[in-house]
């Protein structure tokens, strides 16, 4: 059978990526024909794709959308596609977010919030990443939707050899901080910069953060961040470093002590998985599917008071039975997103939408 | 380089007010740690955001950020000089007809004539690259080298200083004759 899916963007890195490719490996070696069908390709991946005007769906086609953000063009080529359907929804970052720092992104997810309840009745099959996606769904009209994680695969990233010249760079005894995730104001980095001041100004000098991630369109966030660090200054602990190569977001994993997330809006949050596969405690901000990814692993807060986040993170830095028994918990909770687990929900879903 | 004087503590975050206290801190964190008593962890937690201090900034860490854009600032002046070597123009001519050819002809001559001296010297350049890579990664080996020693040398001193005070803050010590911190360490360490 044929089985293609539509994305509006392919790139190197991206999670949302990552889950198409892997979903798409899934369904060639379960006897599929399988396609990725993309609107927006970055050049290093563009092998593993055609462009989505190529796309031509015979009747017998099953057409899986990921959806997270909206296309014109590319949604009403799903709406009105021959065959079957199923839908992945990846969550949309509220449009409040991004205004202030990049108005073509910021309209584009208003309106891909807006075009959400018309994409209702598209599909026979629903899917979110997270029960937080799920909700926003069914508030939208959609009928069963039904929780997919995004498909992690771990073996890729245990196959890269940690990049030597990051682990030589940070060779020290300092206790570094760590956060992975594009430069953006609903991922409140200026949270984390604002509570590793708090630890570093008042509990341990000897601290750094790692900002990994790239802020390409989103520059002027990046230079309100950058003030931040000045006037706290913390020119000297703070590294922005951009976008990585995967063997240089190894070498930051295997370089954390403590992964500290402050985001107010995530659909799913794939770095915390990596945090929990590499043994880094997480101590993340409970809001949007956080609270669901992290289940009942890691360390959450309620409020952002940075002085108490602060010291919370030095417990869990310090205190090895604390850190120990977290490390568990994370251990535990990370089977659940493990590729078997995931490929077999996936199957089953495949299976249905083949039987109805 | 001297830091400017310390921000008052206000300005990064509200300090632990009275009134904060009375909010429950349990409600602030769950703590998913099997086997660990969350009240005993909030006691210590709430106890330790009372009693912290500014810290001074260690030595090691003072002009990293700098150090860092400056190595930045280096690699694309390399990368520059790569992409300019070797870069002598095309042989072209603005003539037309008869003098064009034969203007083409001679510059095409001369250049082939002066190619081994250019093949010469683009070598050279490639060794000036190679050799310029090396100072640099030398330089940053070092650099880190010196920190790390640095750091150690403090932290000994923090230790061995025990309440006698921080380790000055650069700027601190006006006079030449005056002794440096790991001096005096290491003078009044107690022997064995």
């Amino acid at each position: 059978m044929e089985i293609h899916q539509l994305v509006p963007g392919l790139h190197p890195g991206d999670a949302i990526s990552n889950h198409a490719l892997s979903l798409r490996n899934l369904l060639r070696s379960w006897g599929h024909v399988s396609d990725i069908y993309a609107r927006d390709v970055a050049p290093t991946v563009a092998h593993e794709c055609h462009p989505f005007r190529s796309f031509q769906p015979s009747g017998n086609t099953i057409t899986i959308y990921h959806y997270s953000m909206d296309f014109d063009d590319m949604t009403r080529l799903f709406m009105t596609c021959a065959g079957k359907r199923m839908f992945i929804y990846h969550n949309i970052t509220p449009a409040r977010y991004m205004l202030p720092y990049n108005e073509a992104v910021a309209r584009a997810c208003a309106e891909g919030r807006d075009r959400l309840a018309e994409l209702r009745q598209s599909a026979t099959v629903v899917l979110g990443d997270s029960d937080f996606n799920c909700r926003e769904l069914e508030e939208q009209g959609f009928r069963e939707p039904r929780v997919l994680p995004i498909l992690v695969n771990f073996e890729e990233l245990d196959a890269v050899s940690p990049c030597a010249t990051v682990l030589d760079r940070f060779a020290d005894a300092w206790s570094n901080f760590l956060f992975v995730g594009r430069l953006s104001a609903n991922k409140c980095q200026h949270d984390v910069i604002r509570t590793f001041a708090r630890y570093n100004r008042f509990i341990d000098r000897r601290s750094r953060l790692f900002l990994v991630g790239t802020w390409r369109g989103m520059e002027r966030y990046h230079q309100e961040l950058q003030r931040l660090v000045h006037d706290l200054e913390l020119d000297d602990y703070v590294v922005f470093t951009g976008h990585v190569t995967p063997a240089e977001l190894v070498a930051y994993y295997h370089l954390a002590d403590l992964f500290l997330c402050m985001s107010e809006h995530e659909g799913f949050c794939v770095p915390i998985l990596e945090a929990m596969h590499f043994d880094v405690p997480v101590l993340a901000y409970h809001a949007a599917a956080i609270p669901g990814t992290l289940g009942n692993s890691g360390v959450l807060a309620t409020r952002k008071e940075y002085v108490l986040v602060a010291e919370m993170a030095h417990a869990m830095i310090a205190d090895q039975e604390l850190r120990d028994a977290i490390l568990h918990g994370q251990g535990r909770r990370a089977v659940d997103f493990r590729a078997a687990s995931v490929a077999a929900r996936f199957r089953s879903y495949i299976d249905e939408l083949i039987a109805a | 380089m001297a830091y400017p004087p310390a921000r008052p503590s206000q300005e990064i975050a509200p300090p632990l007010a009275p009134e904060g206290m009375d909010r429950s801190e349990e409600e602030l964190f769950l703590v998913h740690a099997p086997g660990i008593d969350n009240e005993e962890l909030m006691r210590q937690v709430r106890l330790n955001a009372a009693t912290r201090s500014l810290l001074p900034h260690p030595a090691a860490a003072i002009g990293r950020a700098r150090m860092q854009a400056q190595r930045q600032a280096l690699l694309a002046s390399l990368n520059d000089l790569k992409r300019s070597m070797r870069d002598y123009g095309l042989v072209d001519s603005h003539r037309k007809g008869l003098f064009g050819w034969l203007d083409l002809r001679v510059k095409r001559g001369l250049r082939k004539l002066f190619q081994r001296h250019l093949l010469q010297e683009h070598r050279v350049h490639l060794k000036l690259l190679k050799s310029l890579g090396r100072i640099i990664d030398y330089l940053e080996t070092e650099d880190q080298a010196l920190r790390l020693s640095l750091d150690r040398c403090q932290q000994e001193y923090e230790q061995a200083s025990g309440a006698r005070g921080p380790w000055p803050e650069a700027g601190e010590v006006t006079s030449p004759t005056a002794k440096c911190p790991v001096q005096v360490a290491a003078q009044e360490l107690p022997t064995y």
